[in-house]
């Protein structure tokens, strides 16, 4: 069961690495028009937006996947993957013009059904990740030591 | 050290590396978005000092959106702005995108690019829902005079649509996701009709003021 608690972090925090590297790897302008297109923002929260969630979607996806402050990164990414969902089922209800969910910067496409699919995914994964504690190859269990 | 100095080391460490991985990373990639091309689509003079180039897709919604605030610019800065049009057909939501892109590439062949591209955007409802919307191109080639057996030879020939993958794939080197993508004089990025709205004019102005050009005087209304 360990290991595939280990499996389930490594999924999860890669994810986040990845979307927040696209992300990342791309001008800022691009995931701010993803930001803009979702509607749901004010303009004046739109670029600290656009500039602060990849960074944290990096930071928080490389936590969990070295087991560095799990439990807390965990609830991050789980809170996250919580308004990405809110916010793709909403897109989806009120029939946005969104063909594409901006999830990875110019890495994998994802039709916005598809994302919603993926991130309830992961989000019961972080859920079995909080309820049932992983410390196998973590750096957690080695800096308690 | 104790295990919260330990937690402090550790976290600040890793922070540290995943910020010099990313920007060091981003410095060797560069911005590529100015490779040079020979076949452009342009208008206004060459050496105006700010250029504007549009990473567009015929059968996206937004562009047809950002139609009139480019237009709106253009008139407004006139020979001071230099645009560029650029293939960026995006194939899986939009069926009939590369094949529009290829035929507007062969109206360029004949120097009818722009009036094809007018074309295409204003009659863009109707032949983007169509079940075949390849005759609604050979009806607007046909209506600009385009020469038919030159617009075969054309669209027959592979290195038409080489071209348009091309422009697409220097689109993806400077990190075009979407359309429109605008790039402002080799550097400055706005995507959508939104932010080329709010921050166009602006960025243009900071460039004419770099280059040192007097931007235009608006017009007065009292004489």
């Amino acid at each position: 069961m360990n290991f595939i608690l280990f499996l389930m972090r490594i999924v999860l925090g890669g994810v986040f690495v990845y979307s927040g590297w696209g992300k990342l790897m791309s001008p800022v302008e691009n995931f701010k028009a993803v930001v803009e297109s979702y509607q749901f923002f004010s303009a004046l929260l739109v670029k600290p937006i656009s500039y602060v969630v990849p960074w944290l979607e990096l930071v928080f996806g490389a936590f969990v996947l070295v087991g560095y402050l799990t439990r807390q990164s965990t609830v991050l990414l789980a809170l996250f993957l919580l308004s990405f969902i809110v916010l793709l089922s909403r897109s989806l209800l009120m029939h946005l013009p969104i063909s594409e969910c901006g999830c990875f910067g110019s890495g994998i496409v994802l039709a916005p059904w598809q994302a919603l699919v993926l991130d309830s995914g992961l989000f019961l994964i972080a859920f079995i990740l909080l309820k049932r504690k992983s410390n196998l190859f973590s750096l957690d269990r080695r800096l308690h030591r | 050290m104790d295990v919260r100095g330990r937690y402090w080391v550790v976290g600040i460490g890793l922070i540290l590396f995943l910020v010099g991985l990313v920007t060091s990373v981003k410095w060797i990639r560069g911005n590529q978005a100015f490779a040079s091309i020979e076949n452009v689509k342009v208008k206004g003079p060459k050496d105006a000092p700010v250029h504007l180039v549009i990473y567009s897709d015929f059968q996206c919604p937004a562009c047809l959106a950002a139609i009139a605030p480019v237009e709106e610019l253009r008139k407004e800065f006139a020979d001071l702005l230099r645009i560029e049009f650029r293939y960026y057909p995006l194939e899986r939501p939009h069926r009939w995108a590369l094949i529009a892109a290829a035929f507007a590439e062969c109206a360029a062949e004949q120097g009818r690019f722009w009036e094809f591209h007018d074309k295409l955007f204003q009659e863009q409802p109707i032949w983007s829902k169509s079940e075949d919307a390849i005759p609604f191109f050979a009806r607007y080639s046909n209506n600009l005079n385009l020469d038919r057996r030159k617009l075969e030879a054309c669209l027959a020939n592979p290195k038409t649509m080489a071209r348009v993958r091309l422009e697409h794939s220097m689109g993806d080197r400077a990190k075009v996701q979407s359309t429109p993508t605008f790039f402002i004089n080799d550097g400055r990025i706005l995507v959508g009709a939104l932010q080329l709205n709010l921050e166009g004019k602006r960025i243009i102005l900071e460039e004419l003021r770099k280059s040192g050009k007097e931007p235009p005087k608006p017009a007065s209304s009292v004489p």
